[in-house]
C-alpha cells in the first residue's frame, strides 16, 4: 500500500522529468521564448508538485493522481514545438489532452470519482471534442470539411467547458455548510477557470482575438489552481487544530448538548447528531433516551460509529463531506471517545427511566386486569354457586318435616355444589399466589408445575437452600408463563428448566425444541415476565431463531 | 379405632372430628400444631393420626410432625391432608416407606364413606394416594419411549389403583371384575413395564409411584 503510493507518485514525477528535459533540449520548428517555456513548466510542475503531495496524503483518493496527469500531459503536448516529426505529432495529440483531465479533475472533485451522468456525459463530449475533433485538420486538411470541423470543435468546446463551471457552482450551491466549507475553494476557482477557457474557445470560434490581459490573467489562474486545490487540503488538514481545541472544550462541557454542541463545532458539520450504543438492548438512543435509527446508504447522512477500548459506544451521524476526511472523523472520535462515553451512560440510564415509567404502567394496568377477572371470576362463579348452596339448604330444611327424601335430594346438591366452589376458590387463591411456593420453595414448586405441563419437562434446580420471596416467584411465574408459552405456541416435543444460583444471582432457563420465532410484541407473554423481572432488578433475554425453538434466560439478584 | 385429628383450622378439625364419630370411629384427642399433636400422640398412641399438611409453627408444621410420627411411632398410621393435590408432597411421604401412609386433598372428605375407607386403610398398614395426584403422574406426558403407552384402558386403570394404594380385592369390586382378573392385569403390567412384582401392597405402590415418578 504505501510501496504503491510512492511507486506510483514517483513514477509521474520522473515522467514529468523526462518531458521537461525533452522539452528544454530538443530543437525546436518554431522558436519559443523564454519567458513561456517558464510559464509552461512552472504551470505542469505546479500539478504535478501539488499531485504528489495530495496522491501522498490521500492514497486512496486519485484527486492526486490527476493533479499529476494534467500536468504530464500539459508537458507532452508543449513538444509541438519539436521538430522532429514524430515528436511533434506526439505533441499536438496531446495538448488539448490536458484540458480533458482538467474538466475530469474539477468535475470528480474531491472524491475523484464521477459521480453524475451530466459529469460523465460532459467528460465524454469534452474528450471527443479535443481528442478527434480539434484534429480534423490535421488528418484531412485544413480546407472545406476540415477546417469546418475544426470550428464545430472550437463552438463544442465554449458549450462544454461552460457546462462543466455551471456544474461546479451548482454543486456548491446545493452541498451543506461542510461541504462548502471543505471543496469551495476547489470549486469556485475551477468554475472562474473553466469559464474563462469556454470564453477563449468562443472567441476562437468566432475569429476574434483575446486581450493580452485576460491571457495573462487566465495564465496566472491556471498555475494558481494547484494550489487552490492543495489549500483545500491544507484546510482539512487545519481542521484538525480544531480537535485540540475540542479537548478543552470537553472539558468544560458539563450542560446536555453541550457535548454535540463542540463536536458539531470541532467537526464543521451543524447538522451533527449523536446518537448512544445500550449495548444490552443492541440499539441506539439520543442523549434523552429516544431511539434513534442510524442513516443507510443515500440517506442524505453518513453514520460514523465510535469506539473505545474497541467497544462500540456511540455513532456521529454527519454530513456525508466530512468522509473526506476520514483522519479528521478519527481523531475527533478518538478526542470525544470519554465524554462521549460518559454521556452514553446517561442516555442508557435516560433510556432505563422512559422504559421504567413504561414498565410501571404495564405493571399498573396487568394487576387491574388480573383484579378484574378475578372479581369476574368470584361474581360468576363461586358466588353463584354459594348463593344456590343456602338455597337448597333452605329448601331442605323446609321440606324435611314432610319429604325427608326431597330434603336428602336437596342437601346433596348443596354438597356438590359446595365441593364446586372450593375447588374453584382453590384454583383462583393459586392463581393468585401458589401458596405451595412459599411452603416448599422454587426446586419442588417448579418439579410440580412440570408434572402439570402438557408436555414433558425437566427440572433441574440447583438452589442450595431457599431464595428470598419475590425472586423465588419471580422465577416461579417466568418458569409457569414460559411454559404456558411453550404449550400454546411452540408446538415442542420437550422443555427443559435449568436454575442455577451463582455469584449471587439466581440464572433461570426454560428451553423448548419447538419452532422458534417468539416475538415478544405480540401478545403480552415476554412483555410482562421482562416487566416483572426488571421490576426486581434483573434482566431477560430470549432467543428464538425460526425453527431452533425457544430459550429463555432470566437473571435475577438473588444476595 | 382410635384417632387424633390436627388442624389449625377449628372448623375443619371440628367438622372432619365429627364425620370421623359419625363413621363409628373415637376420636381421642385435637391439636391446632405440630407440637400438639406430636404431645396427643405420646399420650394415646392412637391407630391413625390426621394430619394437615399447613399448621403451624411454619408452613409445613404438619408435614414435619407427619415425619416425625412415622419415624418415632411406626405403629401409628398418618393420614395427611393437602389442601392442593401436589405430587411432590407425595412423593416426600411415600418415598422410603407406603406402609400406613396416606395423601388425600382434603375435598375428599365430604365423600365420608371414601374417607373411612382411606383411615382404616392406613390404620391397616396400608397406603393411600389422591386419584388427583395419580391421574396426574399416570396421564402426563413423557420423554422418549412411554411404556404407559403399551398399557390396555383397562390395565390404566388397574395401574392407577395400584398407585392410589387399594388392594386387589379392592379393585376387583370397583371395576366389577374378579381378583383373579386383576391378579392377571397385575401380572401383565409389571411385565409390560418391567417391574419386579411385589407381594405385599405397600410396597407395590412404591414400585409403582418410582415407575411413574421419572
Amino acid at each position: 500500500m504505501k510501496r504503491g503510493r510512492y511507486a506510483l507518485g514517483l513514477g509521474a514525477v520522473a515522467l514529468g522529468c523526462v518531458e521537461s528535459a525533452a522539452l528544454v533540449a530538443v530543437p525546436r520548428r518554431v522558436p519559443l521564448s523564454g519567458l513561456m517555456l517558464s510559464i509552461a513548466l512552472v504551470a505542469a510542475w505546479s500539478f504535478i508538485g501539488s499531485g504528489l503531495v495530495a496522491r501522498l496524503r490521500r492514497p486512496e483518493n486519485p484527486t492526486g493522481l490527476l493533479m499529476m496527469l494534467v500536468g504530464i500531459t500539459l508537458l507532452a503536448g508543449q513538444l509541438v514545438v519539436a521538430a522532429a516529426p514524430a515528436l511533434h505529432t506526439f505533441g499536438a495529440w496531446m495538448l488539448p489532452l490536458h484540458w480533458v483531465v482538467f474538466v475530469y479533475l474539477f468535475l470528480a472533485f474531491p472524491t475523484g470519482q464521477l459521480h453524475s451522468q451530466t459529469a460523465r456525459a460532459i467528460v465524454m463530449v469534452t474528450f471527443v471534442d479535443l481528442a478527434i475533433l480539434a484534429h480534423a485538420p490535421l488528418v484531412i486538411g485544413q480546407a472545406g470539411l476540415g477546417g469546418a470541423l475544426e470550428d464545430a470543435s472550437w463552438a463544442i468546446g465554449g458549450v462544454v467547458f461552460l457546462s462543466a463551471s455551471a456544474v461546479l457552482i451548482w454543486r456548491w450551491s446545493a452541498g451543506t455548510k461542510a461541504w462548502r466549507r471543505t471543496v469551495g475553494l476547489v470549486l469556485w476557482p475551477g468554475a472562474l477557470t473553466l469559464a474563462a477557457v469556454s470564453y477563449f474557445n468562443v472567441s476562437r470560434f468566432m475569429s476574434r482575438s483575446v486581450g493580452l490581459v485576460p491571457q495573462w490573467a487566465f495564465r496566472i489562474a491556471f498555475v494558481a489552481m494547484p494550489f487552490a486545490f492543495l489549500a483545500a487540503l491544507l484546510r482539512l488538514r487545519l481542521a484538525r487544530a480544531s480537535v485540540a481545541e475540542l479537548v478543552v472544550e470537553l472539558d468544560e462541557a458539563r450542560a446536555t448538548g453541550a457535548l454535540r454542541d463542540a463536536l458539531a463545532r470541532a467537526l464543521g458539520d451543524p447538522s451533527l447528531a449523536v446518537a448512544y450504543w445500550l449495548p444490552d438492548e443492541q440499539r441506539y438512543v439520543d442523549i434523552e433516551g429516544r431511539p434513534v435509527e442510524l442513516p443507510g446508504d443515500g440517506e442524505g447522512m453518513t453514520a460514523t460509529i465510535v469506539e473505545r477500548d474497541r467497544l462500540q459506544i456511540a455513532a456521529l451521524i454527519h454530513d456525508p463531506a466530512l468522509g473526506e476526511d476520514p483522519e479528521l472523523l478519527r481523531s475527533v472520535s478518538a478526542a470525544a471517545a470519554l465524554a462521549l462515553d460518559n454521556e452514553r451512560l446517561q442516555a442508557e440510564l435516560r433510556a432505563r427511566l422512559d422504559e421504567l415509567k413504561a414498565s410501571r404502567a404495564r405493571i399498573v394496568k396487568a394487576a387491574d386486569l388480573e383484579r378484574s377477572r378475578m372479581q369476574r371470576n368470584l361474581h360468576d362463579g363461586t358466588q353463584q354457586r354459594l348463593t344456590s348452596v343456602a338455597m337448597a339448604i333452605a329448601l331442605a330444611e323446609s321440606k324435611l318435616p314432610s319429604d325427608p327424601e326431597a330434603a336428602m335430594m336437596n342437601l346433596r346438591q348443596a354438597k356438590e355444589a359446595l365441593a364446586a366452589a372450593v375447588t374453584e376458590l382453590r384454583d383462583l387463591s393459586q392463581g393468585i399466589h401458589p401458596g405451595f411456593l412459599t411452603e416448599r420453595g422454587l426446586g419442588p414448586a417448579l418439579q410440580d408445575l412440570a408434572y402439570m405441563a402438557p408436555l414433558p419437562v425437566t427440572v433441574e434446580a440447583d438452589l442450595n437452600g431457599r431464595l428470598p420471596d419475590q425472586v423465588e416467584a419471580g422465577a416461579y411465574y417466568v418458569v409457569a408463563e414460559g411454559l404456558a408459552n411453550v404449550a400454546k405456541h411452540a408446538h415442542a416435543s420437550i422443555a427443559e428448566v435449568n436454575l442455577v444460583r451463582q455469584g449471587g444471582r439466581l440464572i433461570v432457563r426454560v428451553r423448548d425444541d419447538g419452532v422458534g420465532g417468539a416475538d415478544p410484541n405480540r401478545g403480552t407473554g415476554i412483555r410482562g415476565l421482562t416487566d416483572r423481572v426488571q421490576a426486581l432488578g434483573g434482566r431477560l433475554r430470549y432467543e428464538s431463531g425460526p425453527g431452533q425453538g425457544t430459550e429463555i434466560r432470566v437473571t435475577i439478584p438473588c444476595g | 379405632m382410635r384417632i387424633v385429628v390436627a388442624d389449625d383450622s377449628i372448623f375443619i378439625r371440628e367438622g372432619v372430628a365429627r364425620l370421623l364419630a359419625e363413621a363409628g370411629f373415637e376420636v381421642v384427642g385435637q391439636a391446632a400444631d405440630g407440637d400438639g399433636l406430636l404431645d396427643l400422640v405420646a399420650r394415646f398412641g392412637p391407630d391413625v393420626a390426621i394430619v394437615d399438611i399447613r399448621m403451624p409453627p411454619d408452613a409445613e408444621g404438619g408435614l414435619r410432625a407427619a415425619g416425625k410420627i412415622r419415624s418415632r411411632f411406626p405403629d401409628v398410621g398418618v393420614l395427611v391432608l393437602s389442601q392442593y393435590a401436589r405430587p411432590s408432597y407425595a412423593f416426600e411421604l411415600l418415598s422410603e416407606s407406603a406402609e400406613g401412609v396416606g395423601y388425600l386433598l382434603k375435598d375428599r372428605v365430604s365423600d365420608l364413606a371414601e374417607f373411612a375407607d382411606a383411615v382404616r386403610r392406613v390404620a391397616g398398614g396400608g397406603s393411600v394416594l389422591d386419584p388427583a395426584v395419580v391421574s396426574l403422574l399416570v396421564g402426563r406426558p413423557r420423554r422418549g419411549p412411554d411404556a404407559l403407552e403399551k398399557l390396555s384402558d383397562r390395565e390404566r386403570e388397574v395401574l392407577a389403583f395400584m398407585a392410589e394404594g387399594r388392594t386387589n380385592q379392592a379393585i376387583a369390586e370397583r371395576l366389577f371384575i374378579t381378583e383373579r382378573t386383576v391378579e392377571k392385569h397385575v401380572k401383565s403390567i409389571f411385565g409390560k413395564l418391567g417391574l419386579a412384582e411385589c407381594p405385599e401392597d405397600h410396597r407395590r405402590v412404591l414400585a409403582v409411584l418410582a415407575y411413574l415418578r421419572v
